[in-house]
């Protein structure tokens, strides 16, 4: 309001300042898929030139809003290419950043009000719920593949805390966003458009497709809480950690409903809580195509302004990859064992994406209001002047100044695509009893890949097979849990 | 001059200069432990360390279990202390600080050449007590007379902004028949708000 009145009152500089302004803020608006590179190579099953990419943008925006979206994607590059040590220090770097946004206050005047004015891409990314998941998740499995099971432990634990503060977070959320929308000198503006008909009906067609996405739990990612079952068996200190573990195997067998393998998995904890011993077992995880990314979609929505009536604004949406390998089968001594869903990260995603969306949209509308309400009262402003005469050359500054808006807004109406686009599409599992001879073959389904693997020493073995795109090849490693 | 042009750029030369300013200008000491320490919530800070062992070992020497063993002082060997907070944490931050108050007591001393599984904290002088065992041709280590074990457990809560988190010490102290002669738990809570609005 404060930016209104001075851009109304009457100082023809200030028409002026406030084009290069907000031509400034329009500078560098491009979206994060744009600027995304990793991907494209990731995507290829480049995983050297993935890393270079990932290398060179953290440290271009090591202190910036996207440091932790490019740490993410780099530690989970590293990952890939077996770097557990390098890929956790950037995980680390990725978390440092994640907790101290969550320390600071959840709502910050400053960048908010920039954002208002350009972008929500203009904000820090403080990184979603599932990332924070995803994040300490990758963690355990790196430790436990450098052999390390104490690290392991703390970082499964806050992979399961972070599940609980995630719906304590989106509650928080939703109130905030509808003080904010009830709060905004824009209101009128906000409610315009939640109350019409045709941006109603945009918004309810073109995010249809989350109604289909499997139904998690809020926040709870399936992947997560299976290793934590996983890891308090196999790491057992004492008789609480079993327990632990049979409560993860339960919740599991609640989200994935009948399953043989949880079933065995139940048996075995069970077993080794009356006193018996684990049988020789290797587990297989499969990590299978990319995560959806974030692309835009413009939705118009109406304004007071009768030489504005509809603005075309910029929303999200989730775009999924498709393009992936749907499963493994795993031969051992004359039996195929295939491994099922545990986890679609399609649908965690999703969820997370379908809980913001409100947000997204009050913000956007909020974002949308201020700029057509700019763009009017600076429109007006030089118009004024060019009829009493008091704006030199007003026709040239007239122009300049409908001309610069104009860019403005195409320039700046662009949604937050960012998104941790490395992540798998799915998580599946199986589990085999290991064979004498430790001996198997890893076959994707087209018969276009055969592994085979010789299963090292131990009676808990995880065989860790991931698959980036149809085609490109698996790549496989051991952790030796017990 | 004109005041218009002068004051922009002094008010942009003071900005300049308390922008580079350094962060550590006040740095300066503090007790370790004191009250102005920096208390976090969801972390364990060095006063959480310093309480809860000071409040083991006094427990423990109020015992008397470490007064019963037949050759005094009691041999005590550090066995694994698990973390089930969510936090890397150095567990020594709290077994270190007990066996110093420990040996200072006259009462135990700790063996660095017995560890969980054969590990030894410190490999040389493993290394040595086996070369003079094999030089005298006969067994002469004395084996600890009881372990030391333990579990740091982290409780998180929340209710609307406030934060609320509480860490159990718990420890024990295992004599040779493998009976828990001592128990200690100390617990430290911690609570924080977070703020709604800021810049």
């Amino acid at each position: 309001m404060i930016l209104l009145s001075w851009i109304r009152s009457d100082n023809r500089i200030r028409v002026l300042v406030l084009v290069a302004v907000l031509c400034g803020l329009a500078t560098g608006c491009t979206t994060y898929q744009q600027q995304n590179k990793v991907i494209l190579y990731w995507r290829q099953g480049n995983l050297t030139n993935a890393m270079v990419e990932a290398a060179k943008m953290t440290d271009q925006n090591a202190n910036n809003k996207d440091a932790v979206i490019w740490r993410l994607e780099q530690g989970a590059v590293l990952r890939a290419n077996g770097q557990y040590e390098e890929s956790n220090k950037a995980f680390d770097k990725a978390q440092d950043k994640i907790d101290q946004y969550s320390q600071e206050a959840k709502v910050k005047l400053g960048h908010e009000g920039g954002a208002f004015l350009s972008s929500q891409a203009e904000l820090p990314y403080e990184g979603r719920a599932y990332d924070g998941i995803m994040l300490n998740t990758y963690e355990t499995l790196n430790y436990l593949a450098m052999g390390d099971s104490d690290k392991a432990r703390p970082e499964i634990i806050r992979a399961y805390q972070r599940q609980e503060e995630a719906v304590e977070e989106n509650k928080k959320r939703i109130e905030e966003i509808q003080n904010e929308a009830e709060s905004t000198t824009n209101r009128a503006t906000v409610e315009k458009a939640q109350q019409d008909s045709s941006f109603q009906a945009a918004i309810q067609g073109d995010y249809t497709y989350l109604d289909s996405l499997k139904p998690y739990a809020d926040y709870v990612n399936p992947y997560t809480v299976y290793l934590d079952g996983l890891f308090f068996m196999a790491n057992a200190a004492d008789a609480s950690d079993l327990e632990h573990a049979h409560k993860s195997f339960e919740r599991i067998s609640t989200l994935l409903g009948d399953n043989a393998y949880i079933e065995q998995d139940l048996m075995a904890v069970d077993g080794l809580m009356n006193g018996k011993s684990l049988t020789p077992t290797t587990y297989f995880i499969f990590e299978t195509g990319c995560a959806p990314v974030r692309d835009q979609i413009r939705i118009d929505i109406p304004t007071f302004w009768p030489e504005l009536p509809y603005l075309g604004a910029a929303f999200p949406t989730l775009k999924f990859q498709n393009n992936y390998t749907p499963s493994l089968t795993v031969a051992a001594a004359a039996t195929n064992t295939t491994t099922v869903l545990l986890s679609s990260m399609d649908s965690v995603v999703g969820r997370d994406f379908r809980n913001e969306l409100p947000s997204i949209i009050t913000k956007t509308l909020i974002s949308s209001a201020i700029k057509a309400a700019a763009t009017h009262f600076a429109w007006e402003a030089t118009r004024q002047r060019q009829a009493d005469g008091s704006l030199d050359n007003g026709g040239i500054a007239g122009a300049l100044v409908l001309a610069s808006a104009s860019v403005y807004q195409v320039a700046v109406n662009i949604s937050d695509t960012r998104t941790w686009t490395t992540l798998p599409k799915e998580f599946q599992f199986c589990r085999i009893a290991t064979p004498p001879d430790r001996k198997i073959e890893l076959r994707t389904p087209d018969g276009s890949q055969k592994i085979p693997v010789t299963i090292g020493e131990g009676t808990i073995n995880l065989i860790y097979v991931k698959s980036i795109s149809l085609g490109t090849p698996l790549l496989v490693s051991q952790i030796k849990l017990k | 001059m004109n005041i218009k042009i002068i004051f922009p750029l002094l008010a942009a030369v003071v900005f300049t200069i308390v922008g580079c300013a350094t962060e550590g200008d006040d740095a300066h000491y503090v007790k370790t432990g004191g009250s102005d320490n920096i208390v976090n919530v969801g972390q364990i800070n060095i006063q959480d360390y310093i309480q809860a062992a000071n409040a083991s070992v006094t427990n423990l020497l109020d015992s008397g279990v470490l007064d019963k063993v037949s050759n005094p002082p009691a041999i005590l060997a550090i066995s694994r202390i698990i973390n089930n907070t969510s936090q890397q944490v150095d567990t020594d931050l709290l077994t270190k600080k007990i066996r110093i108050a420990l040996r200072q007591s006259g009462k135990a001393v700790t063996t660095t050449t017995f560890g969980p599984g054969g590990s030894a904290e410190d490999p040389l002088a493993k290394g040595v007590q086996q070369e003079q065992e094999f030089l005298d041709d006969q067994k002469t280590t004395r084996l600890p007379d009881f372990s030391l074990s333990g579990k740091i457990i982290e409780t998180i809560a929340r209710a609307g902004s406030i934060r609320q988190s509480t860490y159990s010490f718990q420890l024990s102290l295992t004599d040779k028949q493998g009976l828990a002669v001592w128990e200690g738990e100390k617990e430290i809570t911690k609570q924080g708000t977070r703020p709604a609005v800021g810049w």
